[in-house]
């Protein structure tokens, strides 16, 4: 073998070498594109010719894509849910009604992670969400802080799977797939995960009820009306919107582009009837919130203009994760363009049938490898930067009977899916207990949070191998479905 | 150096102002797609004439829009990723100097290469009066693809902006905007 050949290899040792350099990665990725760009024109692989062709596949593959559309609004529901404080008033609501089950808080946050995981998707930022809204409350409450950092750094990453997911729309597109039936496909899986957190909190807490002390009964309002006006104004408005942009995706109804439009709206919806309406009309939602929060009467005028500000961060926030995202994608565009130019594929073709592997032996090697990116990386870089070099193998795969052709794919980004929420927990890299260290109250020590995953790592991998073992659970959905 | 670090705020406002543009984009992208989608299933003709091919093209156009216009910015601004594993435990000087050569040799060739091959991507689909492949669809494709201009020379300008920041950092001019240079996240 010789150098030449050997290019893209050293393509991606540079690149994998530079990341950990700390420079954004969006502009590492083109500027190694670009360097072994240079070098392959120099050893005559590369006709200058080639690199002119990348505007129209960053035109084709990024700005005329009306998939990737769905992105940045799905972005805005979430954004506008949480920083006009509807998410935190279903937390409030969901430990209200739940506060005689045992764990009742930490299930709440289940919940809402698996309601929301709609619309966080980015695991950093949803992670830094659930932990605000949630730690300190449950810290408060002498929960076992492992109990509680566990569910909350599993919960918060649960977002990736459970649609509407950014990541899978991401994914969608790469594999040149269906963004719907690759929803459709993470429902079960995704519920099968959030259900046996679920069961394990109930049942952990029900055996040691100290590790989870009850919210005492004076939280909340003590009378049904208070109770069944805290459930219309905080519980149903948010479920009702995200069923409603679930519901007409999964029901064929409009595409998730649409459905992404219609539910951002409606996310605004609810942000005006949370700052404005309510307030005018009497309703008070600081009086029924937890923890009794300033309950200044706020002006009419002063309502609207808090709401102009919370739209006006929406928008900025919303743009900036765009951006991110999109500049991450424009770099990768021109990276695996030149990986591709360089015979990339050929190298990675050649290698994996090198290894005699057949497709279990490369599903295997590909989850794990998967896996040990997660230590370092977010999703976004590794299907921006990973998937695109295996799709091409990935739609080849035969496994027999096991899984039919066409589904292969499918079946794939599920697993892989599950699979980055593994490595996003796992000690001693887990991405999301970072954050979670990061963000979290003093006490709760590094320790704590390590122990705390350990049981929801092991259920996730137990669900991992059911679906490996059992496709239909996340084939069987959009058979009957779409 | 005061007057470099003039142009370097100089350019983050023009970068702050073009994010503002793009930012908006995204509501007015939700406003046409929920327009589309409820004149669509309800039956209900829409405005001047417009048919779904165009607004659904034009949703495009806004999101290309929403990330030429911002995607600089971002990076000013710190919302791009890094990979924080092994920075976080180096020094301020150690930043600046990584800053200032990923720029040098990554980001400037990358941008510059960007505008240099889209200029004649854009001009060649202005000449041709290139229109949508689709025939009900927008016409003036070149507004669009020009997108791709605004895109690598907002990058270049923020790398600039950035790049003159981390030498005063590295001067030791601890000014408010220095620090985002390097230090932040």
């Amino acid at each position: 073998m010789n150098i030449v050949e050997l290019l893209p290899v050293l393509m991606f040792a540079c690149l994998a070498v530079l990341l950990f350099s700390g420079f954004p990665v969006a502009w590492i990725l083109g500027g190694v594109g670009l360097t072994f760009g240079i070098i392959g024109i120099a050893v005559g692989e590369l006709a200058f010719i080639q690199f002119s062709t990348l505007p129209s596949r960053i035109f084709g593959g990024v700005m005329e894509n009306l998939i990737l559309t769905a992105i940045p609004m799905f972005i805005f529901m979430g954004t506008m849910l949480e920083k006009s404080g509807v998410a935190r008033d279903l937390l409030n609501c969901l430990s209200v009604l739940m506060r005689r089950v045992p764990g009742g808080l930490a299930l709440s946050v289940t919940i809402m992670g698996t309601i929301f995981a709609a619309t966080t998707g980015i695991i950093g930022a949803s992670v830094i969400m659930m932990s605000l809204l949630a730690l300190p409350i449950m810290v408060e409450r002498k929960y076992a802080h492992d109990l509680a950092t566990g569910t909350i750094a599993a919960s918060g990453t649960l977002g990736i799977l459970i649609p509407p997911s950014i990541m899978l729309v991401i994914m969608a597109d790469l594999l040149s797939r269906s963004v719907g039936t690759l929803f459709v496909s993470a429902i079960f899986p995704g519920l099968l995960l959030a259900t046996v957190y679920m069961i394990y909190i109930v049942v952990r807490c029900w055996l040691n009820p100290s590790l989870a002390p009850p919210v005492s009964d004076d939280m909340g309002p003590r009378t049904h009306k208070g109770l069944t006006a805290m459930i219309v104004s905080s519980f149903v408005p948010p479920v009702l919107l995200i069923g409603l942009v679930l519901g007409s995706i999964l029901g064929g109804v409009a595409t998730p582009t649409e459905a992404a439009g219609v539910g951002a709206l409606g996310a605004v919806v609810l942000g005006f009837l949370r700052l404005v309406i309510l307030p005018s009309v009497g309703v008070n939602l600081s009086q029924v919130t937890a923890r009794g929060e300033n309950s200044a009467i706020i002006s009419e005028s002063g309502a609207l203009s808090q709401f102009g500000r919370t739209l006006s961060r929406v928008v900025d926030t919303t743009a900036q994760i765009n951006a991110m995202l999109f500049g991450l994608f424009v770099g990768a565009t021109f990276f695996s363009y030149i990986f591709r130019a360089l015979g990339g594929d050929e190298v990675v073709v050649q290698a994996i049938e090198a290894m005699g592997l057949g497709p279990w032996g490369f599903l295997f090697v590909l989850l794990g490898l998967v896996f040990l990116l997660g230590f370092f990386f977010d999703w976004i870089e590794i299907t921006l930067i990973v998937l695109p070099v295996f799709a091409p193998i990935i739609a080849q795969l035969d496994f027999g009977d096991h899984v039919s052709r066409f589904e292969v794919v499918y079946w794939f980004a599920i697993l892989i899916a599950i699979n980055l929420q593994n490595s996003f927990l796992t000690p001693p890299f887990g991405f999301a207990l970072f954050y979670l260290k990061a963000v979290a109250p003093p006490q709760v020590q590094l320790r704590e949070i390590y122990r705390g995953i350990i049981p929801f790592v092991s259920f996730q991998l137990v669900v991992l191998g059911l679906v490996i073992l059992f496709p239909d659970i996340a084939l069987w959905l959009p058979r009957v479905l779409m | 150096m005061d007057y470099a670090l003039r142009i370097s705020r100089l350019i983050d406002r023009v970068l702050g102002f073009a994010a503002r543009v793009g930012a908006w984009c995204a509501l007015l992208l939700i406003l046409v797609v929920t327009y589309d989608v409820f004149t669509r299933y309800l039956g209900v003709p829409k405005v001047f004439g417009l048919t779904s091919t165009m607004l659904q093209e034009s949703e495009y156009w806004l999101h290309s829009f929403l990330i030429v216009f911002v995607v600089g910015s971002a990076y000013t601004t710190g919302a791009h990723v890094r990979i924080d594993l092994v920075r976080e435990q180096l020094s301020e000087r150690t930043k600046y100097i990584i800053e200032i050569i990923g720029i040098i040799i990554f980001l400037l060739p990358y941008s510059l290469l960007g505008l240099w091959l889209s200029w004649p991507y854009v001009l060649r689909s202005f000449l041709s009066g290139e229109v949508s492949k689709s025939q009900t669809g927008l016409t003036n494709l070149w507004i669009l693809k020009s997108g791709l201009i605004v895109l690598f020379a907002l990058i270049t300008l923020a790398g600039l902006s950035q790049l003159i920041k981390s030498i005063a950092g590295l001067a030791g001019k601890h000014l408010d905007e220095t620090k985002r240079a390097g230090a932040d996240h």
